[in-house]
């Protein structure tokens, strides 16, 4: 049976949820910060282009005409510059992009294959839950790093090669987590009456099953997300990566290389920083996120117990 | 008259929830004596769990009493705090047989371990005492002594909820709080335990609090009893008061709803509505929404438990409690539920 | 009422479910245990009848239930289906059975999906079936659970309605479409005395204004009674007896459907019930081989129930040798129905030497 990964939750972005999110942010101040943070970043990934106040590999000069050489922070530098005289804020600014597109995408990728295997295994069982399940133990068996080297050595260093890497083996989890989510479900009384009403597995899982698992499905995609981009940045660290296109890790390891790395703070700090936050506020997010609807749903049953 | 064993005065507990302090328990009274078993009775949100948790120390984190007193042997311990009413009240004097025995047994323990356990946190009875007489508390619920040193996954689950009544009594606590002991087992396994804790209570002199929504457990079981709706007690007294002479109109229509199995061909009672969730302090009874002979007075204040026709030992919160027992007798049932304002006349 | 073709039939139906083994046992090609939790059950149901199916926990009612609904399939044995067997449905066939047999479920916090609306929940078998008009449906089915107005409750979520109020939707999820049968898995059981009643008054109303059939199982006999014409007592996959509901309630025949309904606690504090005097519990269903399942426990057992009894009687049904002649059975071939009171009153206290059963021939 092919369950519906691609046509993944229609978290219909319908008036009623936004009204329900704003809600959610309103309430939970902690939830809020994380949110903006993410925010922030894929608003840089966005604009981060035309916000660089210069082009990210343009030697910027002094006003005595020589080279910035790994320049501290100033007024026209911000974040100073690195050692061949670039300018540190608009690369950061530009290597926001990169980063906003390995978190996503990679988030994507993780939850896409992560729900498929999960869903069905869970929801189909027999058979094919064991070949699943015992394709996820392998793969959780597959060590990342070496994997990820392997691939990107026979497929090039490219951005998209990285992330695909990555969600080859990073779906792992949430296959777990969701097909367990999924054999909870399918006992539950709604589902057999859902089926004695003549609905066909398709239906059932699309109809039934994908609402009751979005919200964990949420947190694994930021979770997805969060390891996405740090296991990127730590790629570049090692170097296998395009070194041209300047995503933050990247950066750290042109800083690195310079030998500079321990003077110009101002060059390896801000995308430490940054990558730090993002990932942190993506793995946060998820879990408050997720802490809270199940919260919900938990206070309106304390109710009923005399 | 001596002191009662446990006595609950204007009891009032509350949970602090997000949409603010919700009155799980109004202003509750009841006692119970030694020797006695006693039974609180009442539908889902009525409050009883809560005083079965309110009396062994465990509410819930957000939950508190917010007023009124609770004695145990005349001592005021409502205020105890978490080690003080582990080192003096829990497991010896009070203990709880709740109402799910797999959440209670560790399934990792040995029943003996366990037992063992309790007994050197609470007590200073060492470890072979301790063995002997649960050992002996086997027998006395009917199960094979020798195995007290069995995993609890190895005792079906009849004889699980026996191993926890066992593990409850055998430092011969004062009081037994038993929270719907017999709801998630089958009628005949039902009536087995409550033939064992009918022996217990000529053998021990230990009292019970019997937690049950179903008041057929009350009737054949116990003493004395205690109807509640919505946080409230409605109605207290032996359970011959409360069967034969029933003030209260939850516990008139209550008694009607249930199902007599020597009767099955009477016409089942019920009641519209459902109980009302209260927020902040409770200034009015909370069956007035379904009670068919309410008046604009059950709006205006908490009725207080008098004493029914002068009787101290059987009382009932209603401000109309004679006139709806002379109307009951007569009538019946009114059709209407809600406020009459021309006083339920029908 | 039931001068027709049953709607139902079922016959020698069994349900088995292999035991896991362990590695060991496969290698060593044992045979797995099997729990029989439903052992050659046979079984009618016409139009406008409501049978009750009694047991305790374990006992196969809600096997027996899933196998009817097609949910689970059976191990031996027919299943029909006003006439046609469930082993030979092709698609359309399936599709008609699952607009017109639908299920009631006891959990009125899990019957309905969580994260849809009242009105998603009773559109969506309308989906299912193709069937149009759906709003004037759903209100009209909303009706007819006396859930009105309908708009207060369409647009809302489970979690905002009571447990009374839920079982109502569920009900109507299994109106909605129009169906001639209605399984039921103890739809009040988890509902407050106080609203039990008015559910089963409910589905008396409907029973009866729809021209419905009912299996309704449960594991309280009190309630049964109020929306069965006939009980079925099941033990351990079987069924031992079969009556109009009064009359079991009256004159219970078999020892277990008396020790069950001796053992119901009863609202009076003036009764005097004796407490039960079975011991120990209902066993596992597995490795169960011939015999009367009920013979370790039973007060009145005799040598003769290591055979497994067969059912007598025309309208009041019990399996159990205290009420059948076996000499007459054997010498005609057919089972001649004995009086219970004759062989009580050789057997008196139960024997396990046989003494009692020597004595009768």
């Amino acid at each position: 049976m092919n369950p519906l990964s691609w046509e993944r939750v229609p978290q219909v972005l319908g008036p009623e949820r936004i009204v329900r999110a704003g809600r959610l942010l309103r309430e939970d101040k902690e939830l809020l910060v994380y949110t903006s943070i993410l925010a922030v970043v894929l608003f840089m990934g966005l604009f981060g282009p035309w916000l660089a106040p210069y082009d990210y590999t343009a030697t910027q000069y002094g006003a005595d005409g020589t080279v910035l050489r790994a320049e501290g922070p100033s007024l026209a530098h911000p974040l100073g510059t690195t050692h061949i005289g670039q300018d540190v804020l608009s690369r950061l600014l530009i290597g926001a992009r990169p980063t906003a597109i390995t978190g996503l995408l990679g988030g994507v990728l993780i939850i896409s294959i992560g729900t498929t295997v999960g869903v069905t295994a869970g929801y189909v069982g027999g058979w094919t839950e064991n070949v699943l399940m015992r394709l996820t133990d392998f793969v959780y068996g597959v060590p990342l790093i070496p994997f990820a080297i392997v691939l990107l050595a026979f497929m090039g260093f490219g951005l998209l090669t990285t992330i695909l890497a990555l969600g080859l083996i990073l779906w792992r989890g949430s296959a777990r987590v969701l097909r367990s989510q999924v054999l909870q479900i399918k006992e539950r009384p709604f589902i057999l009456a859902a089926k004695a009403t003549g609905m066909s597995t398709r239906g059932i899982i699309r109809t039934h099953i994908l609402p009751n698992i979005a919200p964990m499905m949420l947190l694994y995609f930021s979770l997805g997300i969060g390891y996405s981009i740090l296991v990127q940045a730590g790629l570049s660290f090692i170097g296998i990566s395009n070194p041209f296109v300047p995503s933050w890790g990247v950066m750290i390891r042109n800083a690195y290389d310079s030998g500079f790395v321990q003077e110009a703070w101002w060059w390896t700090l801000p995308p430490g920083l940054l990558i730090s936050l993002t990932v942190l506020a993506a793995f946060m997010f998820g879990r408050k996120y997720e802490e809270v609807t199940t919260g919900e749903s938990d206070e309106s049953s304390l109710a009923m117990g005399g | 008259m001596s002191t009662p064993l446990l006595e609950a005065e204007d009891l009032t507990i509350q949970y602090q929830t997000s949409s603010g302090p919700l009155t799980a328990v109004s202003n509750a009274s009841f006692t119970i004596e030694s020797g006695e078993y006693f039974g609180l009775v009442g539908e889902s949100g009525c409050g009883k769990s809560t005083i079965a948790k309110a009396v062994v120390g465990g509410l819930d984190s957000n939950g508190a009493i917010t007023s009124g007193t609770l004695r145990y042997k005349g001592t005021e311990v409502q205020d105890y705090s978490e080690r003080e009413f582990n080192d003096e009240v829990r497991w010896k004097e009070i203990s709880l047989i709740p109402q799910s025995s797999m959440n209670n047994l560790d399934p990792l323990q040995r029943v003996s371990d366990q037992a063992t356990e309790i007994a050197s946190v609470h007590t200073d009875m060492g470890k072979e005492a301790a063995l002997e007489r649960f050992q002996e508390m086997f027998e006395t619920v009917g199960l094979q002594p020798s195995r007290i040193h069995d995993y609890p996954h190895q005792f079906s689950g009849g004889m699980q909820q026996r191993a926890i009544i066992a593990l409850a009594l055998f430092l011969e606590p004062s009081v037994i709080v038993a929270d719907e002991p017999t709801t998630a087992l089958d009628v005949i396994m039902q009536d087995q335990i409550f033939k064992y804790l009918d022996e217990m209570k000529a053998e021990l002199d230990t009292s019970m609090l019997l937690i049950t929504h179903d008041i057929s457990l009350v009737f054949e079981s116990c003493d004395r009893m205690a109807v509640m709706h919505g946080g409230q007690v409605a109605e207290t007294g032996s359970t011959t008061d409360v069967y034969d002479d029933p003030r209260h109109p939850y516990s008139i229509l209550l008694q009607e709803a249930f199902p007599d199995i020597q009767h099955p061909e009477r016409e089942l009672g019920t009641i519209d509505g459902t109980p009302p969730e209260s927020y902040g302090q409770v200034a009015e009874c909370t069956f007035v929404e379904r009670c068919p002979w309410a008046t604009e007075e059950c709006l205006e204040a908490e009725p207080p438990l008098d004493s029914v026709d002068g009787n101290e030992r059987h009382r009932a919160a209603c401000f109309r409690m004679d006139e709806v027992h002379d109307r009951y007798e007569v009538e019946g049932k009114p059709e209407a539920t809600g406020i009459q304002t021309d006083g339920g006349a029908r | 009422m039931s001068a027709d073709a049953p709607l139902l039939e079922v016959d020698g139906l069994k349900k088995y479910f292999a035991q896991d083994r362990s590695l060991s046992d496969v290698l060593l090609r044992r045979e797995p245990d099997y729990i029989q939790a439903v052992d050659d059950l046979s079984f009618d149901l016409h139009e406008n009848e409501v049978k009750g199916v009694i047991g305790e926990s374990g006992c196969g009612k809600t096997t027996l239930l899933m196998t009817l609904l097609g949910l689970s399939e059976k191990t031996e044995g027919n299943v029909r289906f006003e006439g046609t067997d469930y082993a030979e449905f092709d698609r359309s066939d399936w599709k008609e059975f699952r607009r017109r047999v639908q299920v009631i479920f006891q959990d009125p916090f899990n019957s309905l999906d969580p994260k849809k609306t009242i009105r998603r929940s009773l559109e969506i078998p309308l989906e299912v079936h193709d069937i149009g008009d759906r709003e004037r449906r759903i209100h009209e089915t909303m009706e007819m659970v006396e859930l009105g107005p309908p708009e207060r409750y369409l647009d809302r979520y489970p979690n905002e309605l009571s447990g009374g109020e839920k079982q109502r939707v569920s009900i109507a999820r299994a109106l909605i479409l129009d169906p001639d049968v209605i399984m039921a898995d103890e739809p009040v059981s988890m509902l407050d005395v106080s609203t039990q009643a008015v559910i089963l008054k409910l589905l008396s109303r409907l029973i009866e204004e729809q021209g419905l059939s009912m299996v309704y199982i449960s594991h309280d006999l009190s309630t049964v009674s109020y929306i069965c014409d006939e009980i079925n007592v099941m033990y351990l996959g079987r069924i031992v007896e079969t009556a109009p509901t009064m009359e079991l309630l009256s004159d219970p025949q078999h020892p277990y459907s008396r020790e069950l309904i001796d053992a119901i606690p009863v609202p009076n504090p003036h009764a005097d019930r004796e407490r039960t005097s079975l011991e120990g519990s209902t066993p596992d269903p597995i490795g169960l081989g011939e015999g009367c399942r009920f013979r370790d426990r039973c007060p009145k057992r005799m040598d003769v129930c290591e055979t497994t009894p067969r059912t007598v009687g025309t309208d009041h049904e019990v399996a159990c040798h205290l009420y059948y002649d076996h000499d007459a059975t054997q010498a005609t071939g057919e089972v001649v129905r004995s009086t219970p009171d004759e062989r009580l009153a050789e057997t008196g206290s139960p024997p396990t030497d046989g003494e009692g059963a020597e004595a009768d021939r």
